[in-house]
């Protein structure tokens, strides 16, 4: 095994020494004019080598050719192009700023993207949005919503009826990594996950990475994605918004000191709970029900090299009846970050990040007053280094630290019936580091290869149960602060190759391994504010997925049309799910609660898009089976994952009508989850019950839905604009079921019935947005 | 911490056009009496429910579904308890889902109940699939075994009976948030006083009837997080869809029972479709629906229990509101 890496170790030597010869490099930022904010992945061409790169997640852009007179060109999509003719003799800075198309423009906006990316770049399953694309995709009441969105994209499912939550290619909701600023946020969801916490309007850019990622990213097994906030104009001030049925919104931005530093602060709350003193009874006019995001981001240029972000995001659900309860549930995320250039050529971002998640129920009844904590805290530092050899050769390596600390449960009592409770915190600390090379082997061939090492350390203060068959503690070992009580780990290689077999089409090929050393368990089908994050332990090892994919990639008509075939299978290792009856809260020993097993997962996803003229949109579609293997569960049998989708097929279609209206419309059809229903029931005490016979044996019945929208946009200049946005969920009126209830029957108790929960009808949504 | 089983409280959170105001206060009382209490996925499920329906957008209907035939299973519901001087066991076979509720009994099983002392004696059919015998009595804090032979097929279980814990007074009281004329009748609040017993873990079953017909429904507790002190277990009545008036009769009989049979009642629940009004329900969003952890060996369906028991009577007075 260790001889392998020794081999690619080697290979990255050669081509290093390979490569080295009489060079210049031409490098800086891109950024755009009328904010000052960096393009991500615009697109650096030189037309006499025929070759380019594209700017990183920061503007930053660094390409080395051989000295000689170029015409290079800076492009990205929606913005004019600018050519820079250059005698390239040594070294060169050139800072590029691009403009905005003008307004009168007919043409919509798609995608930030160099054209033929999808065909030419060695990412697979991977989907840039933007926030221009969201605004247009009709959504439930109005609130533009990048994870929904998502959904609409082939392999990713939505977790429920207008759930915000989500599976990609098979996995669990909780092996989906979700970056803000580099800083995991925990709980992606607001109000039971019908609204994400992500406000569109602080958005930048948002990568989707199913599976196949590279070196770079890793802790989870299905997913990353990886959402940049935006950085603040640092030219002028602006001022956007919205005002919608049940929540409005508003962003400022602006610079602290021209062209060097900027802000930007953006805040969203909902309103539902401001009608409730209409009511006019006194015991309600104390309740709560609102949830609140807070944005906020700045940066600082120091000089060319040196370049300071400080960004954060708060945001919280609170639910209040009278003086009787509260519950409220949130994220904090901050994230210090410092790019800094070593010379042209090597690119630096060291970030510090916190991130927080956690939960508070309170409970005042008189006599019986006490307090429900749990949550998830990290502190987190990176390093991380892009070394932009030459045009065909880019290095990345760096590194990651997690300090974790697992707050299972605290119950602080003032007395009464309740006593004070609390479960041991756990402690972990979370290592990676990775090194990758992309090159351009051939004309033809680009590979993206890398290794990962990742390791888990289990720290004290802790005990260590050692449970038998009945779960009962054979015995227990205590460990001191800072003490290592066991540890886990793992080389994670990454490697995709793309084969151009002309200008406009390619095979892709990719396999990666990622490992997961924390686990989110989860009782019902959607995502609730107090499940549990579990740390790895003696008994809990961490998840280990292997993925292949292949596919087929090609455009049409001068990239207005991008079509995909892409295939997966992967192998999920090391499971976990409650076991029977499984008694998960305030329980100090949860291991001995959980089941191991196995997974896997494979499909077909196949995509087209359309990308220019006055129809824009996208038809997705996936035919895929997800299995798990438990031998405590089914009987040993394997049975179908709960996420387990065979068909999944959307479509979205946006329709500029004139100058002033765009209309749009999205589809969704998909064939039932795997569910378990009963399949007789017996008598008990009195009381019937359901009898089970398999897991996840039946299927839900068939989902379907038609969203429409319509934007009309009120007054347009070049620094204003005011539209009304209307939606209308679920148009036709589908009654898709969010539950089946397998029940007595109210009239008729001698018999048993189903009965059909649906949550949404139609949907009528308005809501006005603005920028100034 | 009291499981209150949904079919107790009789709500229905989910009807549409009912005013925010109402829904808020429902959702309130969905919280306070579910919150601390198990299963707390519940009273999210209901809180979103009642989310929704603050929305006014949800429905509900019921529908056709397929579902297989399965074989007939096992069940046996077999009893001991220290007040009671016959110790019952009842077999019945499960039917399917669409089939009317009248299950078949089950005869000429050899049946012999046992205790940790030697103690043992063959339980008789007195009625069709029902087992009885007189000769071993109910003590507490002794284990009791019981084993049944159906053409051939043993099934096993043990029970420990714990130690007895009585009930010290009942008392009624109005709903909290009683939404006055909006849902006729309103709410009560029935108290169950009693001493929990210190530095052991304790786990009760409380019955509870009405005019001596039993409430749907398996409600349980444990002292996990109110070991040793004096309990006030609070449990919701909906009068209106009980149809309770005043001075009828509620019985609560408080059972005493083991960590084992206070699991069965807990997963019981939530497959329970006799409380199917809301709340505990058993649905489709829970991960996967799975028979009750039963003591039970051979995968038969039912429980062993050895309880003591404890009962205590109250009418339900005149309350103001």
């Amino acid at each position: 095994m260790l001889s392998k890496y020794k081999l690619l170790f080697f290979v990255f030597v050669t081509i290093v020494s390979n490569l080295f010869s009489q060079n210049s490099t031409l490098s800086g930022y891109i950024t755009d004019s009328g904010s000052g904010e960096g393009l991500i992945s615009a697109n650096i061409y030189v037309a006499e080598l025929e070759t380019g790169t594209t700017s990183n997640e920061y503007g930053f852009y660094s390409i080395t050719i051989p000295k000689g007179k170029y015409t290079i060109t800076f492009s990205y999509a929606g913005f004019k192009k600018e050519t820079l003719s250059i005698d390239l003799k040594y070294s060169v800075n050139s800072n590029i700023e691009l403009t905005q198309n003008s307004f009168e423009i007919n043409e919509v906006v798609v995608e930030g993207k160099k054209d033929d990316y999808n065909v030419k770049s060695t990412e697979m399953g991977t989907t840039e949005i933007v926030p221009q694309e969201l605004q247009s995709v009709p959504v439930i009441l109005g609130e533009a919503d990048i994870l929904k969105t998502m959904q609409l994209l082939p392999g990713i499912s939505q977790a429920g009826d207008g759930n915000s939550g989500y599976f990609v290619r098979g996995g669990n909701t909780d092996q989906n990594l979700i970056l803000l600023d580099e800083a995991t946020v925990y709980n992606a969801s607001h109000l039971f996950g019908f609204f994400s916490v992500f406000n569109s309007d602080a958005i930048k850019n948002a990568k989707m990475i199913k599976g196949n990622m590279p070196a770079e990213y890793g802790g989870r097994i299905s997913s990353v994605l990886d959402i940049k906030m935006k950085e603040g104009s640092n030219k002028d001030w602006r001022f956007t918004g919205g005002i919608g049925l049940i929540s409005s919104r508003l962003s400022i931005e602006g610079p602290i000191i021209t062209d060097k530093a900027s802000f930007l602060i953006s805040g969203r709350r909902t309103y539902a709970d401001i009608f409730i003193p209409l009511a006019g009874d006194k015991a309600l006019t104390d309740s709560k029900l609102y949830f609140y995001d807070l944005n906020l981001k700045a940066n600082y240029r120091l000089s060319n090299t040196d370049k300071f972000y400080l960004s954060g995001y708060f945001g919280r659900d609170v639910l209040g009846f009278s003086d009787q309860f509260g519950f409220d549930w949130g994220n904090i995320t901050g994230t210090l970050r410092w790019n800094h250039l070593f010379g042209e050529k090597l690119f630096s971002n060291t970030s510090l990040i916190f991130s927080d998640y956690n939960y508070v129920v309170s409970i005042m009844s008189g006599d019986n007053d006490f307090q429900i904590t749990s949550g998830i805290r990290d502190v987190n530092f990176k390093s991380d280094f892009q070394y932009f050899f030459s045009s065909e050769n880019l290095f990345q390596f760096g590194f990651i630290g997690f300090y974790h600390t697992f707050l299972p449960g605290e119950i602080e009592s003032a007395g009464g019936n309740v006593n004070s409770f609390k479960v041991d915190n756990k402690y972990g600390l979370e290592l990676a580091a990775y090194i990758s090379h992309e090159t351009n082997l051939t004309h033809r061939i680009k590979l993206n290869y890398g290794l990962r090492y990742s390791t888990y350390l289990h720290l004290g203060p802790g005990k260590v149960y050692n449970f038998n068959e009945d779960n009962f503690i054979i015995n227990t070992k205590e460990y001191e602060n800072g003490k290592i009580i066991g540890s886990y780990g793992g080389f994670e290689p990454r490697f995709s190759a793309t084969f151009l077999l002309d200008e406009t089409s390619s095979i892709k090929t990719a396999f990666s391994r990622n490992y997961q050393y924390i686990h989110l368990l989860s009782t019902s089908t959607t995502s609730t504010p107090i499940d549990v994050w579990l740390p790895t332990t003696d008994i809990v090892k961490p998840e280990i997925a292997n993925q292949v994919s292949l596919g087929y990639f090609k455009n049409f008509n001068e990239n207005q049309f991008e079509t995909s075939v892409e295939m997966y299978y992967k192998n999920l290792e090391n499971q976990i799910e409650y076991e029977n009856g499984a008694d998960i809260y305030f329980n100090d020993q949860i291991e001995s609660q959980l089941v191991f097993g196995k997974g896997r997962a494979y499909g077909i996803e196949l995509y087209l898009k359309k990308n220019f003229g006055n129809l824009t949109g996208w038809i997705s579609y996936t035919l895929s089976k997800t299995d798990r293997e438990f031998p405590n569960i089914n009987n040993g049998k394997s049975f179908s994952a709960r996420q387990d989708r065979t068909h999944d097929f959307s479509l979205t279609a946006i329709y500029k009508l004139s100058k002033t209206w765009t209309l749009s419309a999205n589809w969704m059809y998909y064939t039932g989850d795997a569910v378990t229903f009963p399949s007789g029931k017996y008598i008990v005490d009195g009381n019937v019950l359901n009898l089970y016979t398999e897991r996840n044996g039946y299927r839900m019945p068939d989902y379907h839905r038609l969203d429409v929208g319509a934007t009309w946009i009120l007054s347009k200049s070049n620094t204003s604009e005011k539209s009304l946005t209307f939606s209308l969920f679920n148009a036709y009126n589908r009654k898709n079921a969010y539950t089946i209830t397998f029940q007595e029957s109210e009239s008729n108790p001698l018999n048993t019935e189903a009965v059909r929960l649906a949550l949404f009808g139609i949907v009528p949504s308005v809501t006005f947005n603005f920028s100034f | 911490m009291i499981s209150t089983n949904k079919n107790i409280t009789k709500e229905s959170y989910f009807e549409p056009n009912q005013s925010s105001k109402k829904i808020l206060r429902k959702m309130g009382e969905a919280i306070f009496n579910k919150m601390l209490l198990r299963p707390v996925k519940n009273g999210i499920l209901t809180m979103t429910l009642v989310l929704m329906t603050l929305l006014l957008f949800s429905c509900e209907d019921v529908i056709q579904i397929d579902l297989n035939s399965t074989n007939p299973a096992i069940v046996l519901e077999a009893k001991i308890n220290d007040t009671s001087s016959v110790s019952t066991l009842v077999i019945t076979k499960s039917s399917d889902f669409y089939k009317q509720s009248e299950f078949e009994r089950v005869s000429n099983a050899v049946v012999i109940l046992s205790n940790e002392k030697g103690a043992n004696a063959t339980m008789i059919e007195a009625l069709p699939g029902e087992y009885r015998t007189d000769l071993i009595k109910g003590t507490p804090s002794t284990k009791y075994f019981i084993e049944v032979n159906i053409n051939g097929f043993i099934y096993n279980a043990q029970s420990t009976m714990p130690n007895k814990v009585e009930i010290d007074s009942l008392s009624i009281e109005k709903g909290l948030n009683r939404p006055g004329g909006e849902n006729g009748k309103g709410r009560y609040i029935l108290h169950i006083y009693f001493k929990d017993e210190p530095n052991i873990a304790n786990y009760c079953r409380f019955k509870i009837s009405h005019n001596s017909k039993a409430i749907a429904g398996f409600i349980v507790y444990e002292d996990k997080f109110t070991d040793g002190n004096d309990i006030d277990a609070r449990i919701q009545l909906d009068a209106e869809k009980l149809n309770l008036n005043i001075n009828d009769n509620i019985t609560v009989e408080l059972q005493s029972i083991d960590k084992a049979m206070y699991d069965f009642y807990k997963t019981a629940n939530s497959v329970n479709a006799s409380s199917s009004t809301s709340g505990g329900r058993p649905s489709s969003t829970s991960v996967a629906p799975t028979n009750p952890v039963t003591n039970w060996s051979n995968k038969a369906l039912g429980y062993f229990s050895a309880y003591t028991s404890s009962t205590k009577l109250i009418k339900i007075p005149e309350l103001k509101n």
